[in-house]
Formats: C-alpha cells, structure tokens, sequence
C-alpha cells in the first residue's frame, strides 16, 4: 500500500500548528519543544539513542518519527494513546514530554502573539483543545509520499533496481512484512521485543504492560513503521542500534529466531528499506 | 336561563378539547420514545453486522498480510460500539444499563484479543516459513547428523503424525535441531494460544447481548403501544360517560325550564283571574302602596297615580278602629296572614266593606318585603244584612 500523494487537513490550523511545534513556550521551563526531538524538516525523529525532555532529562526511549503517524493505529511505544491528538496532548503534559500542563499552555499562549492567530481560526480562541488539535493537524500534514518503492507499487516497475527487488522478496520471504505491513510498514499492531531470545535493554522502557498489566505484554511494544528508515538511526524502541545492517540481524535473530550468518540477503533487505525514503511533506517544503 | 344553555355545550367543548389534547401529548412521547427504541434496533443491527464480520476478518488473518484493514475495522467497530453504548446508557432503562455494562466489558476484552490474535498469528506465520526453512537445511545435512539428531527428528515425525504435537515439546533438541526445535515450539505455542484466543473471542462475543437489547426494544416497543391504546382506551370511555351526563343535564335543564315556563304561564293565568275577580294592592314594609289594580281604582274610586306612594290609610274609613289595625299589622308583621272584613271610604266619602286576606311576600333570603292584599267587595252583603 503505497502512501496516498496528499491528505486532506486544515492548513490554517496546520501552519500554526507547525509553529506550535518549535515552540519551548509549550515546555514547563521553556527549554525544549517538540522540534527538540523531532527534527523537522528531516527525519522527524532524533540522532541520539533516547529522547530527552525539560532539563534534558533523558528518557528510556528513542524518539519514533512523527512523519507519517497520521497512518499509525496508536502512539507511543507502549500505545497508550488511540489517536493523534491524545499523542499531542500526552506529548505536552508526560513526564517523558515536555511537562507541561494544558492549563499553563493555554495560559502562555495567551499572553503571545499566537492568541491573534487562534481567535482568526477559533471562534473561542486559544483553548486545550485548539492547541492540540492544531499540532495535530501539523503532524497529520507530515506525509512523505513518492518514496521509490511507492512509485513500484504504483506500477513503475523501474522503481527499484534489481538489488531493491530481491531485497523486497527478501523481506517478504523472511517474514518481516508479517509484522511491518499497510500503508506505514509497521504501525497497525503490536508485537513481543525478544521472541525467541529475551531482548535487554540498558533501560527498561514503558512497554504494553504498563496499559494492560497483563503477563503476556512484557516486553511488547508497537511495531514500528519502516517509512523513512533511512534516515531514523539510531534504531529499536530503545536507540541501541546504529545500523540498519545491525537492525536487521538483530530482528532476525530476536524475531524470527533466525541464528544462521544471514548471507546477502541482509544487503538486499538493506537496499530495499532505503527505497522507503519519500518526498518531504509539502507543509515543509522550503523550510530549511 | 339561556345562559345555562350557553355554559353546557362550552363545557361539553372544553372537555372535549382537553381530552383530545392528552391523548395527542401521550400519543406524542409514545412516538419519541418509540424513535428512539426503532433507532436502537437499528444500531444494534449495524453493530452487530460489524461486529460479526470484523470476528470473521480475524479469524482469517492466517490469509491476510496486511493488518491496516483489521486495524481499520476494528477502530470502525470501536467507535461504533461506543456510540451504541451512549446510546443505551442515555435512555433510563436498568436492563439496558445492565447490559450496557456487559457489552463494555465483553469489549474490553475483546480488544485486548483482537491484539493478541494479530501478534500471534504474526509469529505463528514467520515461525511456520523459519521451521521449513530448517528442515530443509536439516535434509541438506543429512549424512552430518548425528544418532542423536536422527532420534530427534525420528520421535518429531511420529509426533507430527500421531498428532501429539505437546509430546515434542519435551524432545531433546540437538545442536542441528535446535532452531528447528524453537521454531516448532514456537508453532505449538502460538496455535495453542490462538485456539486459546478464538474461544475467547466467542466467549465474550456481544451479538447474544446486542440480541437481547432488540428483544428489550422490541418488548418496550409493544409495551408503549399497549400504554398508548389503554391511555387512548380510558379516555374514550372517560369521554362517552362525560357526554352521556353531559347530555343528560342538558335534557334536564331544558325539561326543568319548560316546567318553569308551564308554570309561569300557569301562574299568569292565576293572577289574571285573581286581577278580574278581587281587589288587589300590594305595600312596601311601611304600608306605602306601591300595586293597585284596576279593580281598586273602580271600587275605591282614586285613580292609580293618587294611590302609589300614598300610605294604605288614605282609604281607611273613621269608623274603623285602630285596635283592627293594630291587630293586623301584629299579624302580617310577623309572617301570619290576615283575615278580616273592614270598612274603607272611597274617595267621595262614602263607605264600602271588603272581605280582606292580607299575605307577607318574602324575597329570597326569606325576610319579608313586601304585603299583598286581595279583597273582596262585600258592601252588597253587609247592607242587605
């Protein structure tokens, strides 16, 4: 399923919701924004192993790409929140995130130029619910479509070169797409870190457990998206691999409890999931 | 008199109007209500479609690579089921909110399964390609094994065909066979899960209770309409008695006000010959005249204009004495009614007798008013004595 070429959103809302997003007035102690973690334009994602909130506090987790999230079923590793702005607002007040409470957010955008901005959009004006909705319109604008492997699935069949192909039959065959699959390659279930070797971790990461209190969900998180992994190093849900060479042993070996030196192949899958990198999203274009 | 006739049919109308106006408000909610029960029915149809048919996609999933549409589907159903729920839960029925209870938290655990069935069956495919791809090496290999590897894959075989598949969970898995060994473990372990799962997801399956939600419209529904044809019932029989005594006071006042006139007419026909045949007058507390008839005028020979407003004595004739006069107001004063014949003088100053009775009229309060009196002239009789 190829990532559709546009997606329909308030760009109004979205354009201050862009704004919003580089903003540190929306952290406790006006240190970090989401840009912090979440380099835009770019990868959307941070270049050290774990993101990091107010008094650059480290977490337990990378920070996942906000590229393409519009097309993920929940958010967060551990998938607490069911939709984008519940992301946005738990982003906002957690203790991993910036901090704050809506309250205070409300508050200090009011007292700044962006209240004029919200009263033209808001008939009510700058509210919990505007602010979140307007970085949540922001994220949904971060489309990256026509990525080479998109255009192959549309029937340009030059797309890929032959590496790539064998690559894309490699990650098929393999079983990788069993559990990276739809439009985001990942992002529509969740899936046990460790299968069938207990996966360590430096820190331990809030993983579906702490939702469902359930024995069965140690150590699982939601699968995610392959989109654009190119460029979202370092890798796994706690940042300790800095190769895509790297991460697709591991998956392998953890995953699929495949333990033989896996050959050619891994240059294949290696070519294949650089075929993943798309266009930057419109609402980014020109930005440096 | 008119009036009552007036006030009757207006009160009949009023009646009427009222009882129409009841049964249109009851007529009225019933069908609110019944809107909403139809719009329950409706909704516990669509649900229970979705429902069955996002059951249906899971169960599949063995033939399905992508989960975008499951994942879809279920948000779909997700939010269905919570629309149905605040749709029970805002209509003030404790069986609906019983069940509204159950279906939430049947649908709690069914989300957590609908993950738990994707993640596995995810496993149980990759695993299933991984063993395959181990036996194939293991068959490549075949003359390195050793006697131990070939005992392994000699007790799987009759495991596999035997179907005693957590038999070979306990196999000793040699360093050729190992991987083999995890993934079919791992096989094992998610089929025993996923039947695991697929119970559960019958078990806490919402269609018997979004079934009984219908059946619970369905019952209300009736109910309404049995309430509505009862209310509608009672008050066609309310208004039938209404208009049967309605009619029946109707009857009665015009009877009692043809009774009045008969006896008004009756009453004429009694003063009339009472007019032709005596002497009439009538005074006020006072003994001021305020009647006379003509017959009083004929006899006493005043005209009736010198009478009215004179006091009754004009007429007394000097030879009657006061002690008469006394005696009679005595009488009159205090209801009685008196008796008497008594000289009076016309206006030329000769005597005439009359034969008198003389009669307290009382108002309505029963307090006297006003005297009658009715003579007879009998001035012949008493000079031929």
């Amino acid at each position: 399923m190829p990532i559709p070429k546009q997606i329909a959103y308030n760009k109004a809302k979205a354009e201050l919701g862009k704004k919003l997003f580089s903003e540190p007035m929306l952290s406790k102690d006006g240190s970090v924004s989401c840009a912090s973690c979440h380099t835009l334009p770019g990868s959307g994602a941070n270049k050290t192993q774990y993101s990091f909130g107010v008094d650059g506090q480290q977490t337990a987790t990378n920070a996942s790409t906000v590229l393409n999230s519009a097309f993920n079923f929940s958010y967060f590793y551990n998938g607490i929140a069911d939709t984008l702005k519940q992301q946005v607002k738990d982003s906002i007040t957690k203790e991993d995130g910036l901090e704050s409470s809506m309250d205070e957010v409300v508050s200090k955008i009011q007292n700044s130029a962006y209240a004029v901005e919200f009263s033209n959009i808001y008939e009510d004006g700058v509210t919990p619910q505007n602010v979140v909705e307007v970085i949540a319109e922001f994220e949904k604008a971060l489309i990256t479509p026509n990525s080479k492997f998109d255009r192959f699935l549309r029937g340009d069949d030059t797309a890929l070169n032959a590496q790539e192909k064998r690559g894309y039959k490699e990650f098929v065959s393999t079983g990788c797409v069993y559990c990276h699959n739809g439009v985001n390659m990942g992002g529509n279930m969740y899936q046990k870190m460790g299968v069938f070797e207990p996966y360590e971790s430096e820190k331990i990461a809030s993983s579906r457990f702490d939702v469902t209190k359930r024995e069965r969900d140690k150590n699982v998180y939601k699968v995610p998206s392959l989109r654009n992994i190119a460029l979202t190093a370092p890798y796994f849900h706690d940042g300790s691999v800095k190769t895509l060479k790297e991460a697709i042993i591991k998956m392998r070996e953890y995953q699929l409890g495949v333990t033989k030196k896996a050959h050619k192949s891994t240059a294949d899958i290696e070519a294949f999931l650089k075929t993943l990198t798309g266009d930057t999203p419109a609402i980014l274009k020109g930005d440096k | 008199m008119n009036k009552v006739l007036m006030v009757v049919p207006a009160i009949i109308i009023a009646l009427f109007a009222s009882l129409f106006y009841i049964s249109f408000e009851t007529k009225q909610e019933v069908a609110k209500k019944e809107e909403i029960l139809k719009d329950v029915r409706a909704q516990s149809y669509e649900l229970e479609e979705m429902f069955k048919l996002h059951t249906k996609r899971l169960l599949h999933l063995n033939k399905e690579v992508n989960n975008d549409e499951v994942a879809k589907s279920f948000e779909d159903l997700k939010r269905a089921e919570e629309y149905y729920v605040n749709t029970l839960a805002s209509l003030d029925y404790d069986r609906l909110y019983t069940l509204t209870k159950i279906i939430r938290e049947k649908f709690e655990a069914i989300e957590l399964i609908n993950e738990d069935i994707k993640t596995d069956r995810a496993l149980l495919k990759t695993a299933v390609i991984w063993s395959i791809d181990d036996y194939q090496s293991y068959l490549k290999n075949l003359k390195h094994l050793s006697s131990a590897d070939r005992n392994y894959m000699i007790n799987l075989f009759k495991a596999t065909v035997d179907d005693s598949y957590s038999e070979f969970v306990n196999l000793n898995a040699t360093k050729y066979t190992s991987t083999l060994n995890a993934h079919l473990q791992k096989i094992y372990e998610k089929q025993q899960s996923l039947i695991e799962l697929e119970n559960a997801l019958d078990k806490n399956s919402i269609v018997s209770d979004i079934n009984e939600v219908v059946n619970f419209a369905f019952e209300k529904s009736n109910d309404l309409r049995a309430e509505l044809n009862a209310t509608t019932n009672n008050l066609l029989i309310a208004s039938m008695v209404l208009l049967v005594l309605s009619i029946l006071v109707y009857i009665k006042e015009v009877r009692s006000m043809q009774d009045l006139a008969r006896a008004k007419s009756e009453l004429r026909e009694f003063v009339f010959a009472l007019e032709e045949s005596a002497i009439v007058s009538k005074t006020d507390l006072k003994g001021k005249i305020t009647y006379v008839n003509n017959k009083f005028c004929e006899v006493s020979g005043y005209e009736e204009e010198e009478l009215i407003g004179k006091p009754h004595n004009i007429v007394r004739h000097p030879d009657m004495k006061a002690s008469v006069f006394e005696e009679l107001w005595d009488t009159i004063k205090y209801g009685g009614v008196f008796h008497g014949t008594i000289k009076n003088r016309r206006k030329d100053g000769s005597a005439y007798y009359v034969d008198t009775t003389i009669i307290p009229l009382h108002n309505e309060k029963g307090e006297i008013d006003e005297y009658l009196a009715v003579r007879y002239d009998v001035t012949k009789f008493i000079q031929e004595v």
